[in-house]
């Protein structure tokens, strides 16, 4: 009969039947090959790598630029470099996930230094409460689980260093800022800044090694 | 390319952690960059620095992602509007549910009465339960969708619905009370974006006035802002001349 028939189709080539024997394959795989669907053209595969990096992606911008929407428009810029690019993605030169935030840390200094705008202090920064009521939940149900641990991992080594280095370290990274810049800011001299990137630096390196050189490699 | 062979103290190496960080100044820069094209252990060591500041990406403080901005993603991945289905994920889950056990339980219903043989019936409603379960179950899940479907015009008395899997990029028409078309007319269902309609597929009725049409586009069922049904003289048409029948929003 047409409806039975019809009933067939869409629980056997869907999702549906998928999601009802509770295998849900697309789920499982790899960054390396939604990246591979990605550069055949794949929207969807797009938006599970979305799922799982937009939310640290976003973060990391919403940290460097200070405004949300710019934030917004960054995000949506590395998902299109993503979309563009996915071909000259090479596994063997680091994970998806480096190569994403290395996307967005690279359009945010360009963006703070196109301006010509410093942001405040990137220690100062204060995200905390964003008016969100439109939220995107995928992106926070789906989130690479080894952004978490290694986010955990991050915060924890450099809480570890002595404030100075730790304050130096940001506001190079963050607010891409210059040897010079950060002397100013702190009003130091630039011998001591030098001094106090390469020692939080090291520290820093001996505390993360173990990520080393990968960094997270979904599925 | 003849490598440094110059004493470890001309080598650059307190600027290679404001190197790896993106923190020189130009002649800095420019130094450094100089160096490092001959020197194979500075590049070593800075690369090794590299990989400890890329990590620096993690720090931050996790926001949520606001869902707009994926609708904006994908709208510019087709430069055309787009509308977003994720709204309808919000829905309560028992509202899927039972809007689905009705519609299952009405299929279920049109089964039954077509089948007049006890044996195919029986084999039916089994069929029918376990479709009907199958539904129900996936769209509590909250993955799938379901929009109401109203008629209007030519089709008033038309009412119906749209199982939508968004990660499939599938749905199921399913219309009932629709007045059989002249002969030469066909039900047009068009995927609308903006202001472009597409040519989904024609809706074929029955006797009963019972139409279904499953739908596998191309394109994804996200980009598009909502489905209509056309009442068309040819079925070769590309753009909708004809009476509009249905209307559901996809956002």
């Amino acid at each position: 009969m047409h409806l039975s028939q019809t009933y067939q189709r869409i629980l056997q080539c869907s999702g549906f039947a998928q999601r009802a024997s509770g295998s849900a394959e697309e789920n499982l795989l790899s960054d390396d090959m939604l990246v591979q669907r990605v550069a055949d053209g794949d929207a969807r595969a797009l938006e599970q790598l979305y799922d799982r990096y937009a939310r640290p992606v976003f973060s990391l911008a919403l940290r460097m630029l200070g405004d949300p929407a710019e934030a917004e428009e960054l995000l949506q810029e590395t998902f299109v470099r993503l979309w563009q690019q996915a071909a000259r993605y090479d596994a063997r030169r680091g994970s998806l996930g480096s190569w994403l935030m290395s996307i967005t840390h690279n359009l945010a200094i360009d963006a703070l230094r196109s301006r010509r705008r410093r942001p405040q202090r990137a220690d100062f920064v204060e995200l905390c409460h964003l008016p969100l009521t439109d939220t995107d939940e995928a992106t926070l149900a789906h989130e690479a689980a080894e952004v978490s641990e290694l986010r955990d991992r991050v915060r924890r080594a450099m809480a570890q260093l002595p404030e100075p280095q730790r304050q130096a370290i940001e506001l190079a990274y963050f607010a891409g800022l210059t040897h010079s810049e950060i002397a100013t800011v702190l009003g130091e001299p630039i011998g001591t800044i030098k001094t106090r990137l390469r020692l939080g630096m090291q520290k820093l390196h001996l505390l993360l090694r173990d990520h080393e050189p990968e960094l997270p490699r979904h599925g | 390319m003849a490598e440094c062979q110059r004493p470890f103290d001309e080598c650059p190496e307190d600027l290679l952690p404001g190197y790896a960080l993106g923190a020189l100044d130009p002649d800095e820069l420019d130094l450094v960059e100089r160096h490092l094209a001959l020197c194979a252990r500075c590049r070593a060591a800075a690369s090794e620095v590299r990989r400890t500041a890329e990590l620096l990406a993690f720090l931050p403080s996790p926001h949520l992602v606001p869902a707009r901005a994926r609708r904006k993603l994908l709208a510019r991945l087709r430069p055309v509007p787009s509308s977003s289905l994720t709204t309808w994920l919000r829905r309560p889950a028992w509202v899927l549910a039972l809007a689905a056990s009705i519609l299952a339980l009405l299929f279920g219903w049109q089964l039954a009465e077509r089948d007049r043989s006890a044996d195919q019936q029986a084999q039916q409603v089994i069929q029918a339960d376990s479709q009907r379960r199958a539904v129900v179950q996936l769209l509590a899940q909250r993955d799938g969708l379901l929009i109401r479907l109203h008629g209007n015009g030519p089709a008033r008395q038309a009412h119906g619905a749209i199982i939508l899997d968004p990660s499939s990029n599938t749905a199921l028409i399913a219309v009932e009370g629709l007045p059989r078309p002249a002969t030469g007319q066909s039900y047009v269902v068009w995927l609308v974006r903006g202001q472009e309609y597409w040519q989904a597929g024609i809706l074929p009725v029955d006797e009963h006035g019972h139409a279904e049409l499953f739908l596998s586009p191309r394109e994804s069922l996200r980009t598009f802002d909502a489905l209509a049904i056309t009442l068309e003289k040819s079925a070769q048409v590309s753009s909708p001349n004809g009476l509009p029948v249905a209307l559901a929003s996809l956002n």
